[in-house]
């Protein structure tokens, strides 16, 4: 019986190995191989086709004489920091909503709800460079109808009306993720818990901060966590809402790497552009582990 | 049944595979094939035509072959992907000088000299080749066949509107950036939603160069940024006319509104939809107002305008990429190569590609003698502005550490900088990066002197 199940069980390993070997091997080639170039590149100065050893300059560079790079990290804090804000609470309401039996039409609201991820970052951040256009914008018009704004504002002629584009647009797109991640933490709340504080006479609101909240707990770490590396990494948005913004004030991190990397043409600075990678990904990496330690109570909440 | 089932299917998918193989036969041992690379969409088809009828019947007879690749994006790192895996094709377009100045360094491409008639091909077309542009170490790599005209583009409708016209009637173009300025303001005020003037500042690198520093050359000569090759330094301050002129404009409130969030195409499709008065523009707007945005107003070109009381000093024109010979060639048979190389610069093609209203030749004489019936007056325009010795000067490549002009003029648009303190930036950005090329001997400035 034994020597039956070992066989069985090599033989699905085998072929376990097999069925993920793409995706392995994938991964090895395009993911975790260029990296090691990237650290390479880092330590030389390179434009594309001749290299000189140049050790720590790229670094010293930046940490001494490149105020853009840590004016694009300030500001990818405060959009990625910022937009949580108010993208948290939105997306536990929507998820309470269609977690209680309070709609009737729950499948509408769902989906309505989800529609704005299905359609992408890059096709809405265009929809909304239109909705927010000075010239016949939408945005503007009602706002001149409801009496609010005289003239039509310019909302990308100036850092922090941009900033509040980008951070409506990247809430408008991605609360929909969240609000799933925290419906499936509800699935784990006990009903009989709810039931107990109900016969013990707690409000509905006391209901909510004394139960629901800590439950969910270990999720709400999980979608913090993934929120906060996610904001980080973001380009795409910012780049076809503002472009790095009037004069380069809403640069985020990657996009100004991005840029000095494919966009200086045969002046290409590849060296200084991966050191500054290295640097980013250092800094990412430091974030998270202090938010993981800070956060670890949270964990064995129950 | 499964098992077969399964063999069945892999047999299906071998033998489609075997489909995508070509066929090569015993033509090839005959026919030397000469691979041709350009990242230019525009010409593609016809390109593609004339390429095709050349292999039917020059290329039957002489044994070549071209085959003609576009890329339309990403040309760039192809090539230089390419270059670094020794697989450039015969001959390619390189765009900008500076890649040039890369490959031949490193010696991707050969001169033509080097090549089978390449001197006597080089008395015809080369001219005056400048060092860091056409030649690099004192040989010739390139010799362009293509330019981009720039002109003013208006909109006669809006100022006939405005009121301003000539004794005739017709619209009259500004001459002067002053007049630009009171035209654009006239223009603004005329109408709801009409604005006299377009920047399109999310494209900010070509508003910088195609939009204020090739038309100022036209009043201030190549020397417009001044480059002092003794001393190590850049001299800006001629562009302080050009930033208070941006002032200007931004004052008066006549520039289409959103400008920082208005990118090229946008600017264009508004213009064509009769929202905006004028905008300066290229020989490639031609193609854009007509078949990508069918222009609904009656427009036309003008000369680029000059600063009031100066005259105009040169006609500015931009150097398309232009052919190079890459080191694959020597591998193969050099005269066939050398005949599609005189092919592709043979004054009947770029006739052809003129007529056709796809690129401006860089030969006047092309222009002069060419056949105007079937051509639109505003590319006809943009093609009277091609001059009798084309203007260029190389400037060295720099590795800048700050902002480049484009990023300063970006910055006086959104107010951040004043002109006086924007012509100071550029000026210590710039003599840093000279001096420091200078010192790490990445720039030799006896190749500009």
């Amino acid at each position: 019986m034994e020597k039956i199940r070992e066989k069985y069980d090599k033989h699905v390993v085998a072929s376990s190995y097999l069925v993920l070997a793409p995706q392995i091997i994938g991964l090895i080639v395009f993911s975790i191989y260029p990296v090691f170039w990237v650290i390479r590149y880092s330590v030389y100065h390179y434009d594309g086709i001749t290299a000189s050893f140049a050790g720590l300059e790229n670094f010293i560079r930046i940490f001494t004489r490149d105020s853009g790079y840590w004016m694009s990290i300030l500001n990818t804090f405060i959009i990625a920091y910022g937009k949580l804000i108010i993208e948290i609470p939105l997306s536990l309401m929507a998820a309470m909503l269609l977690s209680k039996k309070v709609l009737k039409c729950k499948k509408l609201f769902s989906v309505g709800f989800y529609m704005p991820n299905v359609l992408g970052i890059a096709v809405s951040a265009m929809i909304f460079t239109f909705l927010f256009s000075s010239f016949n914008g939408i945005i503007n018009n009602f706002l001149i109808f409801a009496g609010i704004i005289k003239e039509p504002h310019n909302w990308f002629s100036d850092k922090w009306s941009a900033m509040t584009v980008i951070c409506t647009h990247s809430i408008w797109v991605g609360f929909s993720t969240n609000m799933l991640f925290f419906m499936a933490g509800f699935q784990n709340i006990p009903d009989d818990l709810y039931e107990a504080a109900e016969i013990d006479g707690a409000s509905k609101i006391k209901q909510f901060f004394k139960i629901t909240i800590p439950m969910i707990a270990p999720t709400l770490r999980i979608i913090l966590m993934l929120a906060m590396v996610n904001g980080m990494k973001m380009t795409n948005n910012v780049l076809l809402l503002t472009n790095g913004g009037p004069a380069g004030k809403t640069n985020v991190v990657m996009l100004y790497i991005y840029k000095a990397f494919f966009e200086t043409g045969a002046k290409a600075q590849y060296g200084y552009a991966s050191a500054m990678g290295v640097v980013t990904s250092v800094i990412v990496a430091i974030v998270t582990l202090a938010y993981l330690r800070i956060s670890k109570k949270s964990a064995n909440v129950y | 049944m499964k098992k077969v089932l399964a063999i069945l299917v892999t047999a299906a998918i071998c033998i489609s595979f075997s489909g995508c193989s070509s066929k090569k036969g015993a033509e090839s041992n005959r026919m030397a094939t000469v691979r041709v690379w350009s990242g230019s969409g525009a010409t593609k088809e016809a390109m593609t035509k004339i390429i095709d009828e050349y292999n039917n019947t020059q290329g039957k007879e002489n044994g070549i072959k071209i085959e003609y690749s576009v890329f339309t994006s990403d040309y760039n790192t192809t090539l230089d992907t390419s270059a670094q895996n020794e697989q450039l094709p015969e001959i390619m377009k390189v765009p900008g000088a500076e890649t040039k100045e890369k490959y031949a360094k490193n010696k991707y491409v050969v001169p033509i000299a080097d090549m089978p008639g390449g001197s006597e091909f080089l008395e015809k077309y080369g001219e005056k080749a400048i060092e860091g542009i056409e030649m690099f170490d004192g040989k010739t790599y390139v010799v362009n066949t293509e330019v981009t005209t720039i002109g003013l583009v208006y909109n006669k409708d809006l100022f006939k509107a405005a009121g301003i016209t000539d004794e005739n009637g017709e619209a009259l173009a500004p001459k002067t950036w002053e007049e630009v300025r009171e035209d654009a303001k006239k223009i603004t005020e005329s109408g709801k939603s009409v604005y006299g003037i377009s920047f399109p500042m999310k494209d900010y690198g070509l508003v910088a160069q195609w939009m204020i520093e090739m038309p100022m050359q036209a009043t201030f000569g190549m020397d417009y940024t001044k480059i002092d090759y003794n001393d190590l330094t850049y001299d800006y301050s001629k562009w302080e006319y050009a930033f208070d002129f941006i002032n200007g404009i931004k004052q008066d409130k006549s520039y289409f509104p959103g400008a920082e969030s208005l990118d090229n195409d946008t600017s264009r499709a508004q213009f064509a939809k009769g929202r905006i008065g004028m905008f300066i523009g290229a020989s490639w707007d031609v193609g854009v107002l007509t078949t990508q945005f069918a222009a609904d107003c009656d427009w036309a070109v003008a000369p680029v305008p000059v600063a009031a009381g100066k005259e105009r000093v040169l006609q500015p024109v931009g150097l398309s990429s232009g052919y190079c010979i890459s080191n694959n060639a020597l591998k193969t048979d050099k005269e066939k190569v050398m005949e599609v190389y005189k092919f592709l610069h043979s004054d009947d093609l770029q006739a052809l590609l003129y007529e056709k209203q796809l690129s401006i030749p860089k030969r006047v004489q092309v222009v002069q003698n060419a056949k105007i019936e079937q051509m639109l007056p505003q590319w006809e325009m943009f093609g009277s502005f091609v001059p009798n010795e084309i203007n260029r000067r190389a400037v060295p490549t720099l590795k800048l550490e700050g902002d480049t002009y484009a990023d300063v003029l970006m910055k006086v648009w959104v107010g951040d900088l004043s002109s006086k303190e924007a012509v100071e930036q550029l000026n210590k950005t710039y003599n840093n990066a000279l001096k420091k090329g200078v010192e790490d001997k990445s720039v030799d400035v006896n190749v500009y002197k």
